[in-house]
């Protein structure tokens, strides 16, 4: 395919808010003020519409100045709001998005109805997005801007990761943690203004949030959430920019949006650890690795009661089948050998479930007598009792339980 | 033409009022189901499904082809349900924060309304423009007969709706109340707060649908949110607020569709202007928790204090039996204090006879003396009780003396005196006046 040179000043232009976006988008997302930035997107259409009556017509920079100005005031009427009054977080953040969008709405219609120019269209194009009419003196602008965000964020990272994950902390050891907010909060502000000509009012909040809510997924680092969340931005960016270019009529917001949707989609399937995909896989693992180890010690016990061979009238019993879940995975490991309706442990099988059996009864007999241990913290079905409590704790454990003649070694078994 | 006929209107009185009457339902609506999006902190669930019942709408239109309310309304119930799921959803599975999930689910959605507004417009009767903010103006145009009366299209969906909302609110007045306030309790009691939570989202994502016409997805959160608000600062009980919210959101309806009719605005974005000016004049001025009484009882406070620190402090140097031309009168030690204020406390405590100065000095009158007495039993009491109760150490004694002994009353110092066996002095070995 090739680009026209419209185009490409446009995907300049969107990969570069893309990437903006995205990397604040990380600092307002773990300061658990991703929705201030729909606030704030919404509360700049009263000032491009004051700078539009006022200009009296569409000048780029002297319009997103205005956006800034009116934007910085809904983020301050936000805080002061929750702080001196008793409205919530969350309703001020509602108020001033509806109100101040209320109030651009009406200068938009008294634009409308009374402007001698006409040029309603220049605003409209700001309330759901229109990348088409970038052109290059825009696209210096736009950069100019990000190149200054990023570097502010370079600057002050360490102060920015530290406000990020622990305010009180910050506080506490003497850093200005009100200007920092301050200065996060102009960030933000900044970058919405400038995303607003590609992605519109309405719709700039999901640049912020769904790069680096994907991001998230991916990593547990600040530095890698950014980088990944700047080069999700990028390609919702440039995939966007690319589609609403071949379906003119569609507002490109909505289009780019749906882009970085596309995304997280993938993220929320796919990441490693916190994705959907690992998390069931995990979970299927651990259950098989349970029923395995409850299979052994269903063995070992029998075992200890002078029963060696097992067979499906054993297991209807215990597991409520003639064939429980893991017996194949036992047999594979070599621990139980047989088939045909009867089962018998191995020799590797007889010391693995012995294993397994002593660390169950250990920590079934620890949790029962001195369990300070909360007890959904501890999971009986581990082989790790030394590496959690003290050796001499598992030594008295061991003591105790071979008095009571319960403790599984091979000297108690019977023949 | 039955509004003409009964209040004698003209044709244009007539579009007014049929206007004002569709904005009245809108408010109404909306101002009642909001007070609990407030009161249960919920607002922005408010705002996320008022942008995600679009592509439900749209749908709903589409399958329809009509404007129908009853399709679109069972569409939009749906995206609205699926926001308040998926939501929770990504939270709980995902970990991902409520309010980050909330923005990711409902800009998606919106946008795929939007884009299916756009590709499907010849079917989709349906502006982007109007999905944004709405056309009031133009409901009385568009009339239906009903039982022989030609009423705005728009408006019997909207009175359905309406007592809908009103029936919902007074079926489950108790279970919405103990759910808002004490979700613990209510489980305890035997109430579903999960069935309360959907139901309510099921009403919100109705009311928004009912309103989507005359207001917009985004107008209709102020709607939704401001009268509920509004009312939070003027009263503490549910049932006044929730009619102070409908009271507030019928003023914002009649004077924001005035004021727009009068200066050719959009009605909607005029609705929500009087709302936001009705909220911050009630922000600053309500009685009890407005920004100005706030301000002024912080400014009365500080100014109390300042005065009892200058009192404290002259009283001290009469004890120790300094030169009292050396007395700083300005208070010290503690809060920083305003030097605006400094200079009123002691103006008022000369004025008031408290201070008197004599030959440019200033001391303590008769009057003056005793309450500065009071003050410092108030201080030494407290000093000797954090002492013997709370085991500080005695270099720490001062410090939280100093700001406690403006809120011991006499009465108060005296019971904690009698506790403490009545000491003669202070763990500093001064007296206890």
């Amino acid at each position: 395919m090739t680009l026209e040179y419209n185009t490409l000043i446009v995907l300049v232009g969107t990969v570069a808010l893309g990437m903006t976006a995205g990397i604040v988008g990380c600092l307002a997302l773990l300061r658990r003020r991703a929705l201030l930035g729909d606030a704030l997107s919404h509360a700049t259409l009263p000032g491009i519409c004051l700078a539009f009556i006022l200009l009296g017509q569409r000048d780029f920079p002297f319009l997103l100045g205005g956006a800034l100005v009116t934007g910085l005031l809904g983020v301050t009427t936000v805080a002061v709001l929750t702080r001196w009054t008793r409205i919530k977080e969350d309703t001020a953040t509602g108020l001033v998005l509806s109100l101040f969008f209320g109030v651009g709405i009406t200068l938009s219609s008294y634009i409308q109805n009374h402007s001698t120019t006409g040029a309603q269209a220049g605003i409209d194009s700001f309330i759901l997005g229109k990348t088409a009419g970038m052109v290059l003196g825009d696209l210096y602008f736009i950069g100019g801007t990000a190149i200054a965000v990023l570097l502010v964020i370079v600057l002050f990272y360490k102060e920015l990761k530290l406000l990020s994950f622990d305010s009180a902390f910050a506080a506490v050891e003497g850093w200005p943690v009100l200007r920092l907010d301050l200065l996060f909060l102009l960030l933000l502000t900044v970058t919405t203004v400038i995303g607003l000509p590609a992605v519109g009012v309405v719709l700039m909040v999901a640049l912020l949030v769904i790069p680096a809510a994907a991001a998230r997924l991916w990593t547990q680092r600040l530095g890698t959430m950014m980088a990944l969340s700047a080069l999700f931005g990028a390609i919702t960016g440039a995939v966007g920019t690319l589609l609403s270019t071949s379906y003119p009529n569609l507002p490109a917001g909505p289009v780019i949006v749906l882009a970085a949707a596309g995304i997280f989609v993938v993220s929320v399937l796919a990441a490693p650890h916190r994705g959907v995909i690992a998390r069931t896989l995990s979970l299927r693992q651990m259950r098989r690795r349970r029923e395995r180890r409850k299979l052994l010690v269903f063995f070992f016990e029998r075992r200890e009661q002078g029963q060696s061979i097992l067979d499906t009238g054993d297991f209807e019993k215990a597991f409520g089948g003639p064939q429980p879940r893991g017996l194949s995975d036992v047999m594979r490991d070599g621990w139980v050998s047989g088939g045909e309706g009867s089962w018998e442990l191995t020799e590797q099988g007889l010391d693995r479930a012995m294993e397994v059996t002593r660390a169950h009864r250990l920590w079934v007999h620890y949790l029962l007598t001195e369990a300070e241990i909360d007890r959904d913290l501890v999971d009986p079905d581990t082989d790790t009792i030394e590496a959690i409590l003290p050796a001499e704790v598992v030594a008295r454990l061991q003591r105790e339980l071979r008095a009571d003649g319960r403790f599984p070694e091979r000297s108690a078994l019977p023949c | 033409m039955l509004a003409a006929s009964l209040f004698e209107l003209s044709p244009a009185g007539e579009i007014t009022f049929w206007n004002i009457a569709v904005s009245l339902a809108v408010s109404s609506s909306c101002a009642l189901i909001g007070c609990y999006l407030v009161l249960r902190r919920m607002s922005l669930l408010g705002d996320a499904i008022s942008h995600a019942v679009l592509p439900g709408l749209v749908i709903g239109f589409m399958i329809s082809g009509s404007r129908d309310l009853t399709p679109m309304l069972i569409g939009a119930v749906a995206a609205g349900l699926l926001t308040a799921y998926l939501t929770e959803v990504l939270f709980r599975r995902a970990r991902i924060d409520a309010d980050a999930s909330m923005g990711v689910v409902f800009t998606t959605l919106f946008s795929i309304g939007v884009i299916l507004i756009t590709l499907y417009h010849s079917q989709v009767d349906l502006d982007p423009g109007c999905v944004l903010y709405g056309q009031l103006e133009a409901s009385a145009i568009d009339t239906r007969p009903l039982f022989g009366v030609e009423l705005p299209r728009q408006l019997p969906p909207l009175l359905v709706v309406l007592a809908a909302v009103v029936l919902f609110l007074v079926a489950f007045w108790k279970e919405l109340k103990i759910t808002s306030f004490d979700p613990a309790m209510a489980t305890t009691l035997g109430m579903s707060a999960g069935v309360i939570h959907y139901l309510l989202m099921t009403m919100v994502a109705c009311t928004t649908v009912a309103c989507f016409e005359a207001v917009g997805s985004i107008l209709v959160i102020a709607m939704l949110i401001v009268p509920g608000a509004t009312a939070h600062l003027l009263t503490d009980r549910l049932g006044p607020f929730v009619v102070t919210a409908l009271v507030v959101s019928w003023i914002a309806a009649v004077g924001g569709y005035l004021g727009a009719d009068a200066l050719d605005l959009n009605a909607a974005g005029s609705i929500t202007v009087a709302l936001g000016i009705v909220f911050f004049v009630v922000a600053i001025a309500a009685p009890k928790h407005g920004i100005a009484v706030r301000w002024l009882r912080t400014a009365l406070l500080s100014l109390r204090i300042a005065q009892e620190d200058i009192l404290a402090r002259l009283y001290r140097y009469q004890e120790r039996e300094y030169d009292p031309a050396h007395a700083p009168t300005e208070a010290s030690g503690g809060p920083k204090v305003a030097p605006a204020i400094r200079f009123l406390a002691t103006r008022t405590l000369l004025w008031s006879r408290w201070l008197q100065r004599q030959g440019g000095v200033v001391q303590l009158t008769e009057r003056g003396t005793n309450r500065a007495r009071e003050l410092i039993r108030s201080h030494r009491v407290w000093e000797s009780y954090a002492r013997e109760n709370l085991d500080l150490p005695l270099d720490h004694l001062h410090a939280s003396a100093h700001r406690v002994e403006h809120f011991i009353t006499p009465e108060l110092a005296s019971e904690i005196r009698e506790g403490l066996a009545d000491p003669e002095r202070d763990p500093h070995g001064r007296e206890i006046p």
